[in-house]
């Protein structure tokens, strides 16, 4: 058996990322930051539907930034109209590589959030090959993981150890990475001849 | 299966991180879908396994970290121990790594450790490097046994009462004082920047993360958005104290009611939490214009009021500053008036509550005097009540005297009436005797009556039966009557026509006689023709003379007969 050597940085890259994004979009809160409320607005444009008109067109013609530009200024001249001035423009929007990386993080944090309620009842996907042993309390410690909670709160909340906790965290995180690459499509990473 | 698979993947991830893809291919060779999953489990396992990891290589080995207290977003709470100083201290490590994490924790420690107060988590020292961390004082409380139990945050430990919320507020209040007296302004804060001390249950503010160190400044759009200022929320932001105080008033609205102000209360409908990115979020109703709902009607109307004025939609309504609503806070707990206890029976009733045994003295003292004063007014009431009975009495005296005099004038006029009564009797046993004697008589009479009135009965009785026939005649002379008018009446009616026929006879009869006479004129106008006519052998004069005469007498004739 001849392993590739060559797409190892690749694999670890692309894993690298994935595990990156759903970690980042687990800890999404939309707080402490003007660039995090923001990321706010940004979640809100995916669900206005744009997004999903854009994503049906090429990618050269999505035009993500200024889309999403458009609704964030809409968005403050709709508040600045209901007390003070705003500044605006005084504002710095992120750039549109940020713009999109926030719109897929908001994105992947719905995914994440419907995948942890289908843990909570117990369903855990078929595609998973690897086990997950208690998959209710998984989704449970998820679930408030992503509503912003401690872990000592979680551990309180549910009457466990807060040791258990942070276990079921990983063991849900794991659970939800490999989800997700299977989601993507993990299988070009790795060349047939790897494979074989 | 599944535990082999488990137990097999964790002898995987035991290895060597370059040896993985080799074991995997190796263990599970022809299933390349479990390949491609096994290999992404231990690269995220592998991640987990660097976040749990006691990160002690990247701390100053000065600290020596013995427990994690809590992990949060953007970092995790270590229990640490200071071998240099031999105390027990706190390090915040950030999970960023980047030049954000950077600016955050200098940011942070320059804010926090220029503030010196009993209500605020010192920052002892900083560090930015690969992992930029904080060390700070540890937030906790030996217990009986000699062991040392960590502070929570006060999102995760809910007052025992409405009064310990109010001092915790209270001790914030005069935490974000100090620190304002010091230039520095927190601008976040929230029930999870304040930790709750185990034992003493006092409140401290921590994580300065995004504090300013200038009054004013550009407009600020950062915060927790569930406890976000409206200003802060619109981004339009400038005075650092509104937004603490509004802080101040956001912390006390979750400790009573549960939930953040802008975030709805547990079961409302379109919560989604504080993430939640559907339905009415955080940053929505902060920037909706509307206030927070409001506080329960159970918790005390002053403690209410003093939290909806912290939490005032325009920032110049709310307090001035963090030690105003300190010291209200610091009034309602030690039952003193407010700003809000205005009326003069509220500001009593606080003043009895704060100074219950001289409140409870006097209340006996005024009790008593009401129970003398009541005595004395009864006792002149039983006094008065007295000397008009015995007015009374000297009334009913006379009155009896009075009656006595009566008795016997009433006596006495019976006694003559009874006399009056005896020749009365005497009188009316004479009337009734001669009433007897009169009594006969009349009978007497009355028997001569009856016989006379039998006698008149029968007599009547005749007169009507003559009556009765009279009657009778009458009647048939009446019937006798009426045929005779009727014949009489009938026979008007044929004189009536008699009358006509003969009218109507004698008109024929003029006719006749006219006709007659006429017929005579013609015949003497014949006749003088004729004479005219005839030659003139004269006829003897007693032919023609005659002639004319049995002519008239003949219609006479006939007249006669028809009549």
């Amino acid at each position: 058996m001849t392993v590739d050597r060559t797409t190892d940085a690749d694999m670890a890259a692309q894993f690298e990322r994935i595990i990156r994004r759903v970690k980042a979009s687990m800890s999404y809160r939309g707080s402490y930051s003007t660039r995090d409320i923001l990321g706010a607005l940004v979640a809100r444009w995916v669900h206005s539907g744009e997004w999903q008109r854009l994503r049906a067109l090429p990618p050269a013609e999505r035009h993500i930034g200024p889309s999403v530009r458009r609704f964030i200024l809409d968005r403050l001249e709709q508040v600045r109209g209901r007390g003070e001035p705003v500044e605006v423009d005084a504002l710095a929007l992120p750039s549109d590589d940020d713009l999109v990386e926030q719109v897929e993080t908001a994105e992947l944090h719905v995914w994440l959030a419907d995948r942890v309620a289908e843990l909570q009842r117990g369903e855990v996907d078929a595609r998973m090959r690897i086990p997950l042993a208690h998959p209710i309390e998984v989704g449970e410690v998820l679930a408030r993981a992503l509503r912003g909670f401690t872990q000592r709160r979680i551990a309180v909340e549910l009457d466990i150890a807060l040791g258990l906790v942070n276990r079921r965290i990983a063991e849900g995180t794991s659970y939800l990475v490999v989800l997700r690459g299977i989601e993507e499509g993990i299988e070009g990473i790795l060349g047939e001849e790897a494979m074989s | 299966m599944s535990g082999d698979l488990l137990a097999e993947l964790r002898e995987i991830a035991a290895a060597p991180v370059g040896s993985w893809r080799s074991l995997v291919h190796q263990r599970y060779a022809g299933d390349a879908e479990l390949i491609r999953q096994a290999l992404l489990w231990l690269a995220a396992e592998r991640a987990g396994a660097d976040d749990d990891a006691t990160p002690q290589a990247e701390i100053d080995p000065r600290y020596e970290l013995v427990a994690r207290l809590d992990t949060g977003a953007t970092a995790t709470v270590w229990q640490a121990r200071d071998r240099t100083l031999q105390r027990t201290v706190a390090i915040k490590l950030f999970h960023d790594r980047g030049s954000n994490a950077v600016s955050s924790v200098i940011g942070e420690a320059r804010a926090a450790c220029d503030v010196i107060s009993d209500h605020v988590v010192r920052v002892l020292d900083a560090h930015h490097g690969e992992r930029s961390y904080i060390v700070m004082e540890m937030v906790g409380e030996h217990d009986a046994t000699g062991a040392l139990v960590p502070g929570l945050p006060a999102s995760d430990t809910r007052p025992r009462s409405v009064r310990e919320a109010a001092r915790w507020v209270m001790q914030i209040a005069r935490g974000v004082h100090d620190a304002h007296l010091r230039g520095v302004f927190h601008r976040d804060l929230n029930p999870r920047n304040v930790l709750i001390t185990p034992i003493s249950r006092r409140a401290r503010i921590a994580d300065f993360g995004l504090a300013a160190r200038e009054r004013t400044g550009a407009a600020c759009m950062r915060g927790t958005p569930g406890y976000l200022a409206p200003e802060q929320a619109r981004g339009g932001a400038r005075d650092p104290v509104a937004m603490d105080v509004w802080g101040l008033g956001a912390i006390a609205y979750d400790l009573l009611a549960g939930h953040a102000p802008w975030v709805g209360a547990p079961g409302d409908e379109g919560e989604t939490g504080e993430t939640g990115e559907t339905g009415d979020e955080p940053w929505d109703r902060a920037t909706s214009g509307a206030p927070p709902p409001p506080l329960r009607r159970a918790i005390p109307r002053t403690l209410r009021r003093i939290v909806e004025r912290a939490l005032a939609l325009d920032p110049a309504a709310r307090y001035a500053s963090a030690a105003e609503v300190g010291d209200e806070l610091a009034a309602f707990l030690d039952r003193r008036p407010t700003s809000h206890d205005r009326a003069r029976v509220r500001r009593v009733w606080l003043w009895s509550a704060r100074n219950p045994q001289v409140a409870l003295t006097g209340i006996v003292a005024l009790v008593l005097l009401g129970l003398v004063a009541g005595a004395v007014w009864a006792l002149e009431g039983l006094r008065a009540e007295g000397r008009a009975l015995a007015v009374e009495l000297d009334v009913q005296r006379a009155e009896e005297e009075r009656i006595a005099h009566s008795v016997q004038a009433t006596r006495d006029e019976l006694a003559a009436i009874e006399q009056r009564l005896a020749h009365r009797n005497r009188d009316l046993t004479a009337l009734a005797e001669r009433i007897d004697v009169e009594r006969a008589a009349h009978v007497v009479t009355i028997a001569a009556k009856e016989g006379a009135l039998q006698q008149a009965t029968y007599e009547a009785r005749a007169l009507l039966g003559q009556i009765d026939d009279v009657r009778a005649d009458q009647a048939v002379a009446e019937s006798t009557g009426r045929v005779f008018e009727r014949i009489w009446a009938s026979a008007r009616h044929e004189a009536d026509t008699a009358t006509h026929e003969r009218i109507r006879i004698q008109g024929e009869r003029d006719s006749a006689i006219a006709e007659l006479a006429e017929l005579r004129l013609r015949l003497e106008q014949l006749q003088r023709e004729l004479e005219r006519l005839r030659p003139l052998p004269p006829a003897p004069p007693s032919t023609a003379n005659n002639l004319p005469e049995q002519e008239e007498l003949a219609p006479h004739g006939d007249f006669a007969e028809v009549l």
